[in-house]
């Protein structure tokens, strides 16, 4: 596939996509190991679980499901479905969550410029525990816009409460 | 709708706001002044940030018609939890004003093109100008939405109330 002219992709309905995700990493690329491990109660995960869980839903769905290209360039390959929040012993400093943000953004961006309005109503069919299901591109795309922007809600109160820097996804540059 | 209107770009949107709306529906007094720290808005400002917000963007900036039909006229200048905490609003205002406010979501869904996103806005603010394009005030609207959605969940879940679920 190659790229299409901005106009006649996606781009346009999710134009502030990249802004999220910087302004995510750029929170997250600051924070120490001892403020990643803040949970926002005992039984959820601890932020650096949240963010590579963020991360690794992204080539979850894009690649493994929609087959777009890139997964390798990232820390979460192709057929392996463990997630780093799997691993809580195994916990994650900022560098490599700024890492994983941005090799898994490259796969969106990738989306944003290649896909078009028509492509959305493609349906996408998805095994899941021996239950097939139907989704389209553009379920799965809105999936994950809504996904990191309710993990992104979920980070700041948290990370509000805990009087740290919250993600402003918003605010001018 | 229209063949060629953005709604396949947001097409859980609507569910999204049916599940909110139904949650906030059951709140009571009590439960919507609940605080997820001393220092946070109130659940009910949240809820009717979200609301207001819609209309601020997509009337506000956009000047898209319908927030006359809101509770939320002046949305540019006066949103709860943004610019005041009293008069406090109950479940059922806090649910009518989502359902009116994503009345002119609905609207932006069925009517607009793709083409229309990336369309330049200018408008003037005194002395300021705001510049900006349809599909970043759409796609604010539906981030800001579920952002303040995960908060909500965060102080209804430590409550032991039931949450906003958006995707079973």
């Amino acid at each position: 596939m190659t790229a299409a002219n901005e106009s006649e992709t996606i781009r346009p309905a999710y134009d502030m996509w990249p802004q999220y995700n910087s302004r995510l990493r750029d929170v997250i690329g600051a924070m120490s190991a001892e403020q990643l491990s803040i949970r926002p109660s005992p039984e959820l995960w601890p932020i650096w679980a949240t963010v590579g869980h963020t991360a690794g839903t992204r080539t979850y769905w894009l690649c493994d499901v929609i087959g777009e290209p890139g997964a390798e360039t990232t820390p979460f390959p192709v057929g392996v479905y463990d997630g780093w929040e799997d691993d809580l012993d195994h916990p994650r400093g900022a560098d490599e969550l700024v890492h994983a943000l941005d090799s898994t953004f490259r796969v969106i961006e990738g989306c944003l410029d290649r896909w078009t309005p028509d492509m959305l109503a493609d349906e996408i069919v998805r095994t899941y525990n021996n239950v097939r299901q139907v989704h389209t591109r553009g379920s799965i795309l809105q999936r994950m816009f809504t996904h990191e922007a309710y993990h992104c809600g979920e980070l700041s109160q948290t990370l509000g409460i805990h009087g740290l820097p919250q993600i402003d996804l918003w605010a001018m540059a | 709708m229209s063949a060629r209107s953005i709604r396949p770009a947001y097409p859980s949107w609507p569910g999204f706001n049916r599940s909110l709306r139904d949650v906030v529906a059951t709140l009571t007094d009590e439960q919507l002044a609940l605080r997820p720290s001393p220092e946070r808005w109130p659940i009910w400002a949240t809820i009717g940030h979200i609301a207001c917000q819609r209309v601020s963007g997509i009337c506000g900036y956009l000047g898209e018609p319908g927030a006359e039909a809101t509770p939320f006229p002046d949305a540019l200048y006066r949103c709860p939890g943004d610019e005041y905490l009293e008069p406090v609003m109950n479940a059922q205002e806090l649910a009518s004003a989502l359902d009116s406010t994503f009345v002119i979501i609905e609207r932006a869904l069925d009517e607009w093109t793709p083409d229309m996103l990336d369309e330049e806005i200018r408008r003037r603010f005194g002395e300021d100008e705001w510049v900006g394009t349809r599909g970043s005030q759409i796609a604010r609207s539906f981030a800001h939405d579920v952002y303040h959605i995960a908060e909500l969940n965060e102080a209804l879940g430590k409550a032991g109330l039931p949450q906003i679920d958006l995707w079973n």
